[in-house]
């Protein structure tokens, strides 16, 4: 059986909280990158996968928006817990017929045969995929898909912020998970993957390659504000143990900066944006 | 000697509240004096209000119908919603998945305590649309804990922690502002008698304070051996959207929810606050432009000021 107890992730994918934590954030995560599949049009496509599904909130949706069209999803993750959490809200949705889950380690060869999905949906992989990895997951990304299939990468920066403590965790967010070798910075202030999805893909043989930037804004009086204020915060109290290992701060350090990041965040011109890119590339078919 | 039937709903009640323990019972049930239900079987009492009537069949399981009959006689407009749950009675009750519970209590094991709060009380937000609103017909979830007395004092309102809703464009957990609430609305009412409360039409009850555009609502306190931390409140867009199988799920959300909540309070004595559009205008300067940032709760010392502030706004209100 898997452990997911040796898994890159810098938060536990088995705390009980980080999986509310992705719940939450998934409820304006999909409308603020503009819909659940905004790139193209869904038609002809009957198989999906989701890689590092997590509790599989977006493979739930899609499966329930495109059950009419009998689209099926795959949603696969490290964690078991999730996995199991994910397939019974499969079942409480009443679309276990369309959309199912299964625990895989992305970071090994997939265990389905090549050019079974139309699309391949992946999110936020850096927080677990070693820098090195990323060529050969996305290989394998490619393998599964279909001649003419579509894969899609969506990845985020660290915020910046106009006020010090909260910028600052980010900062050493980034710093840790640079230490770590999930990131692709030198300076190690920020984690660099966004400028190489385009890479990535084209390595991988992709054609079409597009990009596209979104902007969650953290500021005073922006429709997603709290949501993602508090999704930080929680990040950040359960990304403590990862700082403190990769010894990027002390624990003195940490409480006194996220205190400090509390009450920032109460100021009215208090203002801070996470950026986030989506890169996505067509496998070729033999003629392409 | 076979019963006579009763020839007015007035002389049913009489006949079922004859004892006086099932006569404190009714009133209790219904939220008024034993006094008044006594004015009620003498026809001594002006017609009690719509939305109390509709209450009075579902306290008598056996004569339910016959009351049903007796009251149309005299209110032929009146409509019973009860007989909405009735109709739904046969509906198979919903499943809670027991690795929805799982979670719950892994938070309540093994997460930082007011982590494992914050856990518990979106997670049960996010478990219950699903549970509750598969349709996304347009049901808002809400957690209002108790606002913190000071020592030696009771509880006087309630505020609004974390809401989840398959509304269009309504799925903002936090809320931005502090609101209160007290014994103008149903969530008050309902940990001031301790007991749920369903609303199948607003517009046939006296409560304030539900959310724009709320039509029916059920409210379930939060309880540990008789002590009160909050409320859960679903409160929906259609009118008698509530049956059976849900209101069975929010009860054991509710339970659920008391493993959120280390507070618990003996006494209650819950103020009539204002409208929430005018509870702003009562606001000391002091007030953070935004209250839950942080997933943390907020301060008591914080909510005892805005709550003193909104009461003492209320009461020279009331005065001018």
């Amino acid at each position: 059986m898997m452990n997911s107890s040796n898994t890159t992730y810098f938060i536990n994918p088995e705390d009980p909280t980080e999986q509310t934590r992705l719940l939450q954030q998934a409820l304006y995560l999909t409308e603020a990158l503009g819909g659940l599949f905004p790139e193209r049009d869904l038609a002809g496509v009957t198989s999906v996968l989701d890689v590092a599904c997590g509790p599989g909130y977006w493979a739930l949706d899609l499966a329930d928006a495109y059950k009419e069209q009998g689209i099926g999803v795959i949603g696969i993750d490290i964690s078991q817990r999730m996995i199991a959490y994910a397939n019974a809200q499969a079942q409480v949705r009443d679309i276990e017929e369309n959309a199912s889950f299964l625990v895989m380690d992305v970071l090994q060869p997939l265990d389905f045969p090549d050019g079974q999905f139309d699309m391949v949906n992946a999110r936020f992989l850096e927080t677990f995929l070693p820098a090195l990895r990323w060529p050969a997951v996305v290989q394998e990304c490619i393998r599964v898909l279909r001649p003419g299939g579509m894969l899609r990468v969506t990845t985020s920066e660290v915020a910046s912020c106009n006020y010090a403590a909260y910028e600052r965790l980010f900062q050493l967010s980034a710093k840790a998970l640079n230490l770590a070798g999930q990131g692709f910075s030198h300076s190690g202030h920020v984690l660099g993957v966004a400028p190489m999805l385009n890479y990535f893909l084209r390595q991988a043989g992709c054609i079409h390659i597009q990009e596209r930037a979104t902007l969650l804004n953290h500021s005073f009086g922006q429709p997603y504000r709290e949501g993602l204020t508090q999704n930080s915060l929680i990040g950040f109290a359960l990304l403590k143990p990862f700082l403190l290992k990769f010894q990027v701060t002390t624990g003195e350090e940490f409480e006194r900066l996220y205190n400090q990041a509390e009450d920032e965040m109460k100021q009215e011109d208090f203002c801070a944006i996470t950026p986030l890119t989506t890169a996505w590339g067509t496998k070729p078919t033999s003629g392409s | 000697m076979p019963r006579q039937p009763a020839k007015s709903w007035r002389a049913l009640l009489a006949e079922l509240t004859e004892t006086p323990s099932e006569k404190q019972r009714v009133a209790q049930e219904l939220g008024i004096r034993t006094w008044t239900l006594s004015k009620w079987v003498t026809g001594k009492a002006a017609a009690p209000r719509p939305y109390t009537l509709k209450k009075v069949p579902d306290l008598f399981p056996q004569h339910r119908s016959e009351m049903i009959t007796l009251l149309r006689q005299e209110f032929p407009d009146l409509d019973f919603p009860q007989d909405t749950v009735k109709e739904h009675e046969e509906e198979p009750l919903i499943p809670i998945p027991a690795v929805y519970y799982e979670r719950h209590l892994q938070s309540f094991a093994h997460n930082e305590p007011m982590m494992a709060t914050w856990s518990i009380i979106h997670l049960s937000l996010i478990q219950l649309a699903t549970l509750l609103d598969a349709d996304r017909s347009g049901l808002t979830i809400s957690v209002l804990p108790c606002t913190p007395p000071r020592t030696g004092s009771p509880v006087r309102s309630l505020y609004l922690f974390a809401t989840n809703s398959t509304l269009e464009g309504g799925t903002t957990m936090v809320p931005r502002f502090i609101n209160f609430f007290g014994a103008e609305s149903l969530v008050g009412q309902s940990i001031q008698q301790g007991s749920p409360l369903v609303v199948e039409d607003f517009g046939d009850s006296t409560y304030l304070n539900h959310l724009n555009g709320a039509v029916s609502a059920a409210a379930y306190p939060i309880q540990r051996y008789g002590a009160t931390a909050g409320c859960l409140c679903a409160e929906s867009v259609q009118a008698g959207f509530f049956h059976r199988a849900q209101l069975q799920i929010l009860q054991q959300y509710a339970d659920v929810l008391s493993l959120a909540f280390r507070n618990f309070y003996q006494t209650l004595a819950l103020f009539r606050l204002p409208l929430l559009a005018a509870q702003p205008h009562h606001w000391p300067p002091f007030q953070p432009p935004v209250a839950f940032s942080s997933f943390r709760e907020p301060g008591a010392e914080v909510l005892q000021r805005l709550e003193d502030a909104v009461i003492e706004g209320s009461i020279n209100d009331e005065q001018q």
